[in-house]
């Protein structure tokens, strides 16, 4: 009797336990593949304008972004935050990325450099319907000239933050004319 | 919810009535005290890198980490297990209160010791505010992902306390599982698969608090946290369910 009860004890724990962790997959992936991200700070390098949103939520074509950049860089965490946004406001599989770490995978690095003809260390590639075009740090950021260390936070934008957020969306658009590398974009007031 | 609500009362009660909330929340609030000296010393030192200290305070340091891994248990591991050795289980089984009820009332109750000892830190932002432009949005959110955090991982204390006769134990189960949560995202630096990382990334809470202090909320993170919690309630239902039938 006493047997029988414990195997009816654990049996119902295998099916509690199946069926929790089934419906907890299921909530996260669907969790996973649609969602929406918020950015409560009022001065973000991460935040994107209006017309950057603009451009992300029509993409004709899907666009693919790799990173070449070492975890533990100076610019990644900005790099990461910025792609992040970007990924958000594009529509689900238009945007994708692949941070590629060029300590540790030495061979999938010389793979995709040689596809896009890259030949600079430290840069992210933009390719969209057979375009690509690469960005180096020192067109992502700017380095007070006082300690090397100090960002003043501003990847991808130009030269001040808090004025020229459209800006960001220079780097990536599919349209060849506005690919043009431009190392000092013009500011463009969004109020 | 009545039965719920005198639940959550009592045990509260027993945890303000005994020295273990306040020996919990002032070793927990010394040590923050300790890192928030700390990130601001290290930031006002000429040549540093330029953060907000807020951002660093919540997930920014390995502390952080520490600090709620072993306070979480500490919270928890006397809600089940000690009903178990007292013998005053039976009471509570037989009271007119539900499974359910009882489940929910202990785990509004260790959180409200988690809420006691997160409160005064918001000294730390009136102290900022003082002498710097804090922005409030990234430390709202900020708190916001304490507060997630604190949910889940608060909900794994009860589990491992409503599993195990011994408080010892039940701290102790309940620190490997957080250690796990925490730690084997990390792994995502070692692996090169997009998915698996992708995966890795996804349960990141290191990544999930980052973005929190920085002001962005992600209903990724919201989604992850919350059915996490939920997950590890039920089972501590299904735990309560186990003994009043054993």
């Amino acid at each position: 009797m006493k047997k029988s009860k414990r195997l009816l004890q654990g049996a119902n724990w295998g099916v509690f336990l199946i069926l929790a962790l089934a419906l907890l997959f299921i909530v996260n992936y669907l969790g996973y593949r649609h969602y929406h991200r918020w950015d409560w700070s009022s001065a973000s390098t991460s935040r994107l304008s209006q017309q950057t949103k603009k451009v992300l939520g029509h993409l004709e074509h899907p666009v693919k972004v790799v990173v070449f950049l070492a975890p533990g860089g100076d610019l990644y965490t900005h790099v990461n935050g910025l792609l992040s946004s970007y990924k958000a406001a594009a529509p689900a599989g238009k945007f994708s990325v692949e941070y590629i770490d060029p300590d540790r995978q030495r061979a999938r690095m010389e793979m995709l450099a040689r596809k896009y003809n890259v030949t600079r260390a430290n840069v992210v590639v933009f390719s969209s319907n057979g375009h690509s075009k690469y960005v180096t740090m020192d067109q992502m950021a700017d380095y007070s000239a006082s300690g090397a260390k100090e960002i003043t936070s501003r990847p991808f934008s130009s030269w001040d933050s808090r004025n020229c957020r459209t800006m960001r969306i220079w780097l990536w658009s599919p349209a060849p004319n506005i690919l043009s590398p431009l190392r000092k974009p013009p500011c463009w007031k969004t109020t | 919810m009545k039965g719920t609500l005198s639940v959550a009362w009592k045990e509260t009660l027993s945890y303000f009535f005994a020295p273990m909330a306040y020996i919990v929340i002032t070793a927990f609030l010394v040590m923050n005290g300790l890192i928030f000296y700390i990130i601001l010393t290290a930031l006002s030192q000429p040549g540093s890198f330029s953060a907000s200290p807020m951002a660093l305070f919540f997930g920014g340091t390995l502390f952080f980490w520490i600090f709620l891994i072993i306070m979480v248990p500490a919270i928890t591991m006397r809600l089940g297990a000690e009903e178990k050795k007292s013998g005053t289980l039976e009471t509570l089984l037989t009271a007119p209160v539900t499974d359910s009820g009882v489940v929910a009332g202990k785990y509004l109750a260790a959180m409200a010791v988690y809420v006691a000892a997160w409160l005064p830190t918001l000294i730390y932002v009136l102290v900022l505010s003082r002498y710097s432009d804090v922005d409030p949005g990234p430390v709202a959110a900020g708190y916001l992902g304490v507060l997630l955090v604190g949910l889940f991982f608060t909900s794994v204390g009860l589990f491992t306390t409503m599993v195990s006769r011994n408080q010892l134990v039940a701290a102790i189960i309940a620190f490997t599982i957080l250690i796990v949560l925490l730690c084997v995202p990390l792994l995502s630096f070692m692996v090169t698969d997009v998915a698996v990382k992708g995966v890795l990334q996804y349960l990141s809470l290191w990544n999930l608090m980052q973005n929190f202090a920085k002001g962005i909320v992600d209903t990724r993170a919201l989604v992850y946290l919350l059915s996490g919690t939920a997950l590890f309630l039920m089972l501590s239902y299904q735990a309560l369910q186990t003994r009043r039938w054993a």
